[in-house]
């Protein structure tokens, strides 16, 4: 009888240190949860103004042999 | 094993359930209320989804060659006429932009370098409301060129949306007197920024 309520308290025992976990498990999930959060209201800004562009054009002519002057 | 063990366990196990039960709803709970959040089914069936449009400033020249041919010595031309076709500049972004312009030398005869009265650029809409003021946004009459080193605005608050999106840019080649005959090239810069 002795054994069998040894056993007993020691299932409960069991059952009280898997809810300790649990309730730790918990609790570090939600810090790191809020800590997540919190990093995202202090997230870095970028600047959005987009870099200046360049582009490039030809021109050309011809300057004749001999023109007139004017 | 006697009743009382038996009870002892059952109000154990009770406990237990009904006190990971609670911290899971309060979990739940406390993390439901945290905004930042998403993907968490809500008691509203609406929604809300935020989209932003990156700035992007980006120019294109459907027409980036002037050819005048041939020109005699102290004879003139210009793209007025549209012969040859002037510069098209287009804004392919998605905000206004401000555009430079500069070039390099077109003539190498006396007081042909830039800037001078013998290369010049004015612009003009190609497209109606491809700015917000045509009198300070545009050059509208001949200017010297500058030199690529020290641009000069061309255009401003040049608009996006594919509409009104267009300025043509003109030139006016005056050939020195004392230019050297043969071929003459000049590369022109735009320089776009967001307005």
């Amino acid at each position: 009888m002795k054994k069998q309520g040894f056993i007993s308290y020691a299932i409960a025992a069991l059952v009280l240190v898997s809810l300790a976990v649990s309730l730790v498990g918990t609790a570090t999930v939600f810090e790191a949860t809020r800590h997540v959060s919190e990093s995202g209201n202090n997230k870095i800004e970028v600047s959005q103004a987009p870099l200046p562009l360049t582009k490039d054009a030809e021109v050309g002519l011809i300057v004749r042999q001999g023109g007139e002057r004017q | 094993m006697t009743n009382e063990y038996w009870n002892t366990l059952s109000v154990l196990i009770i406990a237990a359930l009904a006190v990971s039960i609670s911290a899971t709803a309060l979990s739940i709970g406390r993390v439901s209320s945290i905004d930042l959040i998403t993907g968490m089914a809500t008691s509203t069936p609406s929604g809300k989804a935020n989209v932003t449009v990156p700035s992007k400033t980006y120019i294109s020249l459907p027409i980036d060659m002037v050819n005048f041919g041939e020109l005699d010595v102290g004879l003139s031309n210009d793209t007025t006429d549209d012969s040859p076709l002037p510069f098209t500049l287009r804004n392919d972004g998605t905000v206004n932009v401000n555009v430079t312009i500069g070039a390099t030398d077109l003539f190498t005869g006396t007081g042909g370098g830039n800037p001078s009265t013998y290369y010049q650029y004015k612009s003009e809409e190609y497209e109606v409301g491809s700015v917000i003021n045509t009198t300070t946004d545009l050059i509208t009459t001949f200017i010297n060129m500058p030199t690529t080193g020290s641009p000069e605005m061309v255009v401003s608050r040049l608009r996006f949306p594919n509409a009104y999106d267009s300025i043509k840019v003109h030139l006016n080649v005056t050939v020195p007197l004392d230019e050297a005959a043969g071929e003459k090239t000049s590369t022109v810069t735009f320089t776009a920024t967001q307005a």
